[in-house]
């Protein structure tokens, strides 16, 4: 195995363990302020400093693992269940369900996506589900196009048209035997679609609409770090940082995926 | 008895604007063997898949026990589809990669049965035997087959719902010589035991004259001339089809064929 | 007729996951000059890995010549350098494969591939003209901007046939030249061979597994079965008298006319895998005639008459037509 998409799976591996075990790694209260240690830099205490209200870096940072991953997670789930299913009525049924279905990618392809997110978030609350599905909503697209590729190729082969022939309905071939022979392409735009939805979850979080305070999320630690710039470093750093190794381990997965796909 | 009358069967590809089938008539017997050859493009494999409704005619009729399939409503044709049945050419194409033999089998009783999960693996079992094969090949992949094995597991799914007519669209042409043999041979048992009829389609004049009682020979997606096996091997009256004939005995040693 | 190529005890290897697997085990083949040698066998009994052997053209990562020897008229292929070899790849020695499509390239135009096959000494403008009118092209003489998707699949094959003749070569080695061709242009093809050959005095090995077109076309028949020959002669005396077990189950699977609704005495059983070859004769799995001392040794070519060669310890048995009772 290449030794790069080892290190993505690693990396991926990493945050996950500590999504998942948060309460049992971070060592304080994400949310307990404590005023006599405002912004202090890194120590033996606080491994990754405190924040302008005492917080622990360290476990914000660890909870804020759970925001991201979370976002990212649904937020490519929803896609890919819109995407897979728009995508394989399109390529298995062809004719003007292709074309209206296909118009209809065009369309959404033709919105600046991160703009389309920003104004809906402003018309909307920006909560944690509302920020999650429409990410979902506006990224299905590239997945629907890939799905419909490969199963205009795949729906000619003879073992399709024998699953016709022994009476199974259209259902049944395009979940049993369809999707899951078109899925290759599809599970590298996935892992390369939760690196985009991290950044787009930080993006928005740092931008003041998305995850808001006091729930910890990477993008917002980093925007507070912005207004304390100078006086703390740990604020932009460690934030910072994060983000940039989990969305290379994502994509460093994804591109292995790819390379292995390929060869197959 | 006629089995199947088909009746002014045209299919177009709307994409490409090629008539495939243009017009054909004949009827299939009970109990016969008809072969159809035609070199490749004739519109054979089309014609095989518009009788069974597996792609769209423009035109025609495809009569079955007095009933139009062509017509029918899907839920009584997916009944009707237990007994009209077909084997495709391509072993390595014509089952799921991803799912086990076991598995490709069981999944026609699951359509067309109710009967228990261990009805079901004893009739997959009685299933491989009826081609050769035996239990051990339940768990195992198609890619871990050879080309001979994956069409005996073509033929197998194919009797599953114990159809009465079969299509075998080019069933050996991708196999090697000895593996063809065996097929034929192995056919032709079924057919005895399990009274059944074919549909026969090749490019290989050789196979056809050794196993089919009628021919039908097409070409450009029109029939050219019928008659019986004798009639057309050795009484031919259409220019085409004598030119298949000279063509085969060109590349065949010592009229191997005729 | 002087021998033109002769191929001594050849063992080749293919890497599978990283091991070495003999896929030709020792085989012997001659060449006359001028004669038609047929090698017949089924998928993965390692002819088409023979033909390419005899230019090297294995590529190293998938494996290799390891022992034996290539003689061009006394010449070891397997001992010339690299300027060597391309003296005789495509000028003495040419190929015709499979697939014409696959073999000739799509961004060039058929004038451009038939230059690159010439030596370049030769002029162009008089043997290109030339190769296709030998090869029934003369249609297309002077259609210099042909690209090869523009042609059909029978004249594609002519134009492989013809930049394989129009340096003039000794050797031509056909792999299934006509397996991917309907059989009314298959027939015109394999005519037009055989007049090249008669014209131009060509040795042609061809390598198929259709018996029918070898046994039509082949003076000499090589029948080959798990990396070896076993059986080989004049193509009468392997058809009639079929002294192998083997050679007898393929003639007995061709379909015909007379064979009409009989059951083929058909070989039972597959191909052995090359990793897993049984103890000594290749072939006594499936073989009707087998006896106990089948699996000792595996047994060498004996000499059952003048030229006809049989790897079958009971080969003088079967010869005797039907005498034999099977086991």
């Amino acid at each position: 195995m290449n030794k790069l998409v080892f290190l993505g799976i690693i990396i991926v591996s990493f945050f996950a363990i500590l999504a998942i075990f948060a309460p049992l790694i971070a060592p304080y209260d994400p949310g307990q302020i404590d005023i006599e240690n405002v912004l202090t830099s890194p120590s033996k205490d606080h491994i990754f400093g405190t924040d302008s209200l005492g917080r622990d870096l360290f476990s914000r940072m660890v909870y804020g693992t759970r925001i991201s991953l979370l976002v990212g997670l649904i937020a490519v789930g929803i896609s890919a269940i819109i995407g897979i299913l728009l995508g394989s009525i399109a390529g298995y049924y062809g004719r003007w369900v292709d074309v209206v279905i296909m118009r209809f990618v065009d369309i959404m392809l033709c919105f600046p996506t991160f703009f389309l997110i920003l104004a809906v978030i402003a018309l909307l609350e920006p909560s944690i589900i509302n920020i999650m599905v429409i990410i979902g909503v506006t990224s299905w697209m590239g997945v629907a196009r890939l799905i419909r590729a490969e199963i205009l190729s795949l729906k000619e082969r003879d073992f399709i048209y024998a699953e016709r022939a022994i009476g199974a309905s259209d259902a049944r071939i395009i979940s049993r035997h369809l999707i899951p022979n078109a899925i290759a392409p599809v599970l590298v735009s996935i892992t390369l679609g939760i690196a985009a939805a991290i950044l787009v979850e930080s993006s928005l979080s740092f931008l003041g609409i998305g995850v808001q305070p006091p729930t910890p999320s990477w993008g917002n630690i980093l925007s507070e770090g912005k207004s304390v710039m100078g006086a703390a470093w740990w604020m932009l750093l460690f934030p910072g940082m994060a983000i940039f190794v989990t969305v290379m381990g994502y994509n460093l997965l994804g591109e292995g995926l790819r390379e292995k796909f390929l060869k197959t | 008895m006629e089995l199947l009358k088909v009746h002014n069967l045209k299919k177009t590809f709307p994409k490409t604007k090629v008539t495939a089938v243009d017009g054909v008539d004949f009827s299939i017997f009970k109990g016969e063997v008809l072969g159809l050859v035609g070199e490749s493009g004739c519109g054979k494999s089309t014609l095989a898949r518009s009788i069974l409704r597996l792609t769209d005619v423009q035109e025609g009729s495809v009569f079955y026990k007095e009933e139009d399939l062509l017509k029918m409503p899907q839920g009584k044709m997916r009944e009707i589809r237990k007994s009209l049945q077909v084997i495709f050419q391509d072993p390595y194409m014509s089952l799921d990669p991803r799912m086990r033999i076991g598995s490709i089998i069981e999944e026609v009783l699951l359509i067309h049965s109710d009967i228990s999960k261990i009805e079901r693996k004893n009739k997959i079992i009685e299933l491989l035997e009826m081609v050769g094969l035996g239990e051990s090949y339940i768990q195992r992949l198609p890619r871990e087959l050879s080309g001979g094995e994956r069409q005996r597991i073509g033929i197998a799914r194919s009797l599953a719902t114990g159809p009465e007519f079969i299509i075998c669209d080019e069933p050996i042409s991708s196999l090697d010589i000895s593996i063809q043999a065996q097929i034929l041979n192995l056919l032709l048992d079924l057919k005895k035991k399990n009274n059944l009829t074919y549909l026969f389609i090749s490019h290989d004049l050789g196979v056809i004259a050794s196993i089919c009682d009628r021919v039908i020979v097409m070409q450009s997606g029109r029939f050219v001339e019928t008659g019986s096996c004798e009639e057309i091997f050795k009484a031919s009256k259409h220019e085409y089809t004598r030119q298949l004939l000279k063509s085969t005995l060109i590349c065949n040693y010592n009229s191997i064929i005729v | 007729m002087t021998m033109l190529l002769e191929i001594r005890d050849l063992k080749v290897n293919y890497n599978v996951d990283g091991h070495p697997i003999e896929v030709v085990r020792g085989l012997d083949l001659g060449i006359k000059k001028g004669e038609c040698i047929g090698l017949v066998g089924e998928s993965g009994c390692g002819k088409t890995t023979v033909g390419l052997s005899i230019t090297r053209l294995i590529p190293e990562q998938k494996g290799g010549i390891a022992s034996g020897r290539i003689l061009l008229e006394d010449r070891d292929i397997l001992s010339l350098d690299s300027e060597g070899l391309r003296k005789i790849r495509g000028k003495r020695i040419s190929y015709v494969f499979q697939e014409p499509f696959s073999s000739l390239n799509p961004v060039f135009t058929i004038y451009e591939q038939l230059k690159e096959a010439l030596p370049k000494e030769v002029d162009a403008r008089q043997s290109i003209p030339e190769a296709l009118n030998n090869v029934g092209l003369g249609n297309i003489v002077g259609k210099e901007k042909l690209y090869p998707h523009e042609l059909s699949g029978g004249m594609q094959q002519r134009v492989m046939i013809a930049m394989a003749i129009i340096s003039r070569p000794d050797l031509l080695i056909l792999d299934e030249p006509t397996t991917a061709l309907d059989v009314t242009v298959q027939s015109q093809i394999l005519e037009l061979i055989m007049g090249l050959k008669n014209r131009m005095d060509l040795a042609i090995l061809f390598i198929s597994h259709d018996l029918r077109i070898i046994f039509k076309f082949a003076d000499r028949v090589n029948v080959m079965y798990a990396g070896r020959i076993v059986e080989v002669g004049p193509k009468e005396k392997i058809f009639s008298h079929r002294a192998h077990p083997y050679t007898r189950g393929l003639v007995d699977s061709i379909p015909s006319f007379e064979h009409r609704k009989k059951r083929f005495n058909a070989i039972e059983g597959r191909t052995p895998s090359f990793s897993d070859l049984p103890k000594g004769c290749k072939f006594h799995p499936r073989c009707k005639f087998r006896v106990d001392s089948c699996t000792g040794r595996e047994p060498d070519l004996q000499e059952l008459s003048s030229g006809h060669f049989s790897r079958c310890i009971r080969a003088k048995e079967l010869m005797s037509n039907g005498a034999i009772k099977s086991t």
